[in-house]
């Protein structure tokens, strides 16, 4: 057999009863087994697959598998199955047992998936290296000196590896995104409000999407349709029926936002790359569009603004009362203080920035003008998506300003880190899809790394970027 | 940001922080502002002319019926102190 297969490639082999479910969770824990120990992007390996394994054989014997019954994937540890710990990262949740499934595995268990484990990130999904993790730093499987990204680092790692044929993420400011494109997957960010957050940890309630990983564009949507669905746990969901668009020669045009990438900081490696994608596309009949979306300059401060004060917000209900890690103190106030120092250094960080954006007398100058920045974005966009003449399909940009940095290189200043999320914070602040694509690599210090390619389409328009996609992936015939 | 703003934040946080957390802080939340305060330079807004970004945003309600959603016992089971099924906490009025 392969040495690691797509979702597609497994269901096919399972459908053909070339191999069973329980034999395929076998071959991929021993692959976890074989690649964990250097990559570390596991958590926690469950122990249970076998029984996990037989209910979806059943299925699959009976002729009634889904597209993902008895697939292996690997679960971020900010997304809650119900009996199994989870502890986003963090050792403020050691000891916590999901009490509930999460809206996404609840989906993902009635196609009968066999969860493999749960994968590191950085903590409470604070970071951009998965660095930031209480437990353990994990590492690029295509070079282990490199950070996978993050903050859905031990997913990609996992994906890329071939521990599983894919996983799940969640992406507040690129955290599907930038890790994916560090490791050479494909990843999904779906529009604001297409996948359930019941059951994610929260990070930034207006901003987090869960999306999946994988090694395909057409994988990314059997995932992307199974967990995605309007969910009456979370009332910012809608029903995402997926739209079939026509395939009009006149609409296939890509917007550039040149003047985002004339900016210090995006290595001209990546721009070069950046460029030889952009042909592909149009060797594919896709005409490209140089456009301005001016307050896109603007989107790194109004998320650094909105973040955290959405992060200060949902961070409160850790205190050590209900669940999770404990410290005595002598009063109740002390026990919140001494309990909430549990928190990693970004966290606390982002928790203090949030509470200043937020408090008496910074409101106004802080937070309401990232809220209008939202808005001004969003703006940006309708005028490029929207416009009467020659609408935009969907916008084309790196995912990442650079390719995967070493491990350490960017702990110095706050800020370096913060700047990995340039191109990816806007569509997370605007609400609108984005996938990260695998395009032409990027050359470092002697070694190939692998650098995204990103598209970002209207709202619920996530058609449009797997029909681009997937033609995007294939060879170009001579 | 001065040290007293660090402590004061920290109160309003509820989060302990040392002496060297708090130094280390000051000179983070120079570098911080330096980049958020950008937000400043922005004089002009237009405004979006739909709610697309938060997905057509408004009120959702339900009807007001009681529903067997999460068993108490699974949540008790977190607690970290219990008696009798009551979540236990030091007292938190002073008198």
């Amino acid at each position: 057999m392969k040495d690691d297969l797509t979702i597609k490639e497994a269901k096919e082999m399972l459908s053909k009863k070339n191999i069973g479910v329980s034999e395929l969770a076998e071959f991929y824990l021993n692959n976890i087994k074989e690649k964990d120990k250097e990559i570390s992007a596991f958590l926690e390996v469950f122990g249970d697959t076998k029984e996990q394994s037989k209910k979806a054989q059943e299925k699959i014997n009976a002729d009634q598998a889904d597209d993902l019954t008895g697939i292996p994937l690997a679960i971020k540890d900010n997304i809650l199955i119900e009996g199994r710990s989870v502890s986003a990262g963090s050792k403020i949740l050691e000891g916590y047992t999901a009490p509930y499934d999460s809206t996404v595995a609840k989906k993902l268990k009635k196609d009968e998936v066999v969860f493999m484990g749960r994968t590191n990130m950085d903590e409470f999904a604070m970071g951009g290296s998965t660095e930031k993790s209480a437990f353990m730093k994990t590492k690029n499987p295509r070079d282990t000196s490199r950070v996978p990204g993050g903050s859905s680092g031990g997913s990609a790692a996992a994906v890329a590896a071939g521990m599983v044929p894919a996983a799940l993420g969640s992406d507040t400011g690129g955290s599907v995104r930038q890790p994916a494109s560090f490791c050479g997957c494909v990843s999904l960010k779906p529009t604001y409000g297409a996948v359930s957050r019941f059951g994610l940890i929260a990070m930034g309630s207006s901003l987090d999407q869960i999306g999946p990983i994988t090694k395909t564009v057409s994988d990314a949507e059997v995932l992307f349709n199974c967990i995605s669905g309007k969910d009456d746990h979370d009332s910012t969901t809608y029903e995402s029926r997926l739209i079939e668009k026509e395939n009009r020669e006149e609409d296939r045009i890509i917007g550039v936002p040149w003047h985002l990438l004339e900016k210090e900081g995006v290595d001209k490696e990546v721009i070069e790359a950046f460029k030889e994608n952009l042909l592909k596309l149009e060797k594919l009949g896709y005409k490209t569009k140089e456009i301005k979306l001016p307050y896109f300059e603007y989107t790194l401060s109004a998320y650094y603004i909105l973040m955290p004060a959405e992060v200060s917000s949902n961070m409160a209900r850790f205190d050590g009362m209900r669940y999770g890690a404990k410290s005595e103190g002598d009063s109740i106030g002390s026990e919140y203080m001494k309990t909430r120092a549990l928190f990693g250094e970004e966290v606390k960080r982002r928790i203090i920035t949030g509470t200043f954006v937020l408090s008496s007398g910074y409101y106004d100058t802080y937070y309401n003008k990232g809220y209008t920045v939202k808005r001004s974005t969003v703006s940006d966009l309708e005028r490029v998506f929207y416009d009467e003449k020659e609408p935009i399909e969907a916008i084309a940009i790196p995912t990442t300003p650079t390719p995967s940095f070493k491990i350490g290189e960017k702990n110095e200043d706050p800020i370096q880190m913060y700047m990995a999320d340039v191109f990816t914070v806007p569509a997370n602040i605007a609400g609108i899809p984005a996938i990260s694509i695998p395009g032409k690599e990027v050359e470092k210090e002697g070694v190939s790394l692998p650098q995204g390619f990103q598209l970002m389409a209207p709202w619920k328009r996530e058609d449009t970027l797997f029909s681009i996609g997937k033609r995007f992936e294939e060879e170009i015939p001579e | 940001m001065k040290k007293e703003d660090i402590e004061h934040l920290s109160q309003l946080a509820r989060i302990e922080l040392s002496s060297k957390e708090k130094e280390v802080l000051e000179k983070d939340f120079e570098s911080i502002l330096g980049h958020i305060n950008q937000i400043k330079s922005v004089s002009e807004f237009i405004d979006a002319t739909t709610d697309t970004a938060t997905g057509d945003v408004r009120n959702v309600f339900r009807e007001d019926d009681a529903k067997k959603e999460l068993s108490a016992d699974k949540v008790v089971n977190l607690f970290p102190k219990t008696e009798e099924g009551y979540l236990v906490v030091k007292k938190v009025l002073e008198q």
